[in-house]
């Protein structure tokens, strides 16, 4: 190989390694940012677990998300989720309508339920979701049920 | 320099100085394109000479604001890529491009790019205190974008233009060696 090519070829290399090395630093220093971000914001925020079981055998789960402190099971679920819901006067309470488009009907129903780390099973919690607050490392689960 | 020479050089000039004031996407430019064919067209001094001067000029008209303190390295910066393109020239006997050569001016385009950035970065590490690597790391995505974007105009626009210019000027008779 000719002399100058092989210089211009080490050329771009270097200049291949340049960038490669400086954008990685890049986005090695914006995680480094974000973890320091997470630690920072600990006390306000917590970590949840969160299962959409759309009854049909799709189950997503959305693990670790990431709630401000005093945020409901419903405000969570409409982060991960597009959520239509009613806001019952009488219970002073919203009942949940459908979660990504699947609606509640005369048979099936978006119901949820925690998990019971004693006793290792779920369990079904009788309030609506926005009076349900959620604690550190909660796992939730909505299940779209047959009720009849 | 015969009239012709010295008319595209005032229009190069005019031009590179007209793209480099107008407003455009941060660090994708055509500056570094145009002085680099300027070194390589009419050589080493005339390409010092357009970078320092476009430089100069867009330090301080910038759309972007007075560069300040890092002009002397902005100029700096460009002049050595007119520098690169006479001394690129003076690898030539004779204008006939290849595909060995179309690759050769993308990487040029590409490093000088990266040179051209490296020397502003420290510039600003010199001058405001942060020191070079947390400049460079926190310009990366920048450099990116004007290493990638300058590449992409070395590589479609260099050889075109020069065999434009090349007609206009006659052919290859009035080829120096800058």
């Amino acid at each position: 190989m000719e002399k100058r090519l092989v210089i211009i070829l080490s050329f771009g290399l270097i200049t291949a390694i340049y960038l490669g090395v400086s954008v990685a630093g890049y986005y090695y220093m914006r995680y480094q940012h974000a973890i320091r971000q997470l630690e920072e914001y600990k006390e306000v925020t917590r970590l949840v677990n969160i299962c959409i079981d759309y009854g049909n055998g799709t189950i997503k789960w959305y693990n670790d998300t990431l709630i401000p402190l005093g945020y409901d099971l419903l405000k969570t679920t409409e982060l991960i989720a597009v959520v239509n819901s009613t806001y019952w006067e009488a219970y002073q309470s919203y009942s949940v309508d459908a979660i990504n488009g699947v609606w509640n009907n005369q048979s099936n129903y978006w119901m949820w339920l925690r998990w019971n780390n004693e006793i290792k099973e779920w369990e079904y919690v009788w309030l609506g979701a926005d009076q349900y607050m959620l604690s550190e490392g909660e796992t939730v689960m909505w299940r779209y049920e047959r009720t009849s | 320099m015969d009239t012709r020479e010295i008319t595209l050089l005032s229009v190069i000039t005019a031009l590179c100085i007209g793209i480099q004031l107008t407003p455009r996407p941060p660090n994708v430019e055509f500056t570094s394109l145009l002085v680099f064919l300027t070194g390589f067209l009419f050589g080493v001094r005339f390409g010092i000479f357009l970078g320092a001067l476009v430089m100069f000029v867009n330090g301080l008209l910038s759309p972007w604001g007075f560069a300040g303190g890092i002009l002397p390295f902005q100029i700096l910066g460009m002049a050595i890529i007119g520098l690169a393109g006479g001394v690129y020239r003076r690898t030539f006997k004779s204008i006939d491009f290849s595909l060995e050569h179309l690759l050769e001016v993308t990487l040029l385009g590409a490093f000088f790019t990266l040179v051209y950035d490296f020397i502003t970065n420290a510039g600003h590490a010199l001058l405001f205190g942060p020191d070079l690597i947390a400049v460079i790391i926190t310009g990366a995505l920048f450099t990116l974008i004007h290493v990638l974007s300058n590449t992409l105009m070395f590589a479609f626009a260099f050889i075109p233009l020069v065999e434009v210019i090349k007609k206009f000027l006659g052919g290859d008779v009035k080829w120096r060696k800058g």
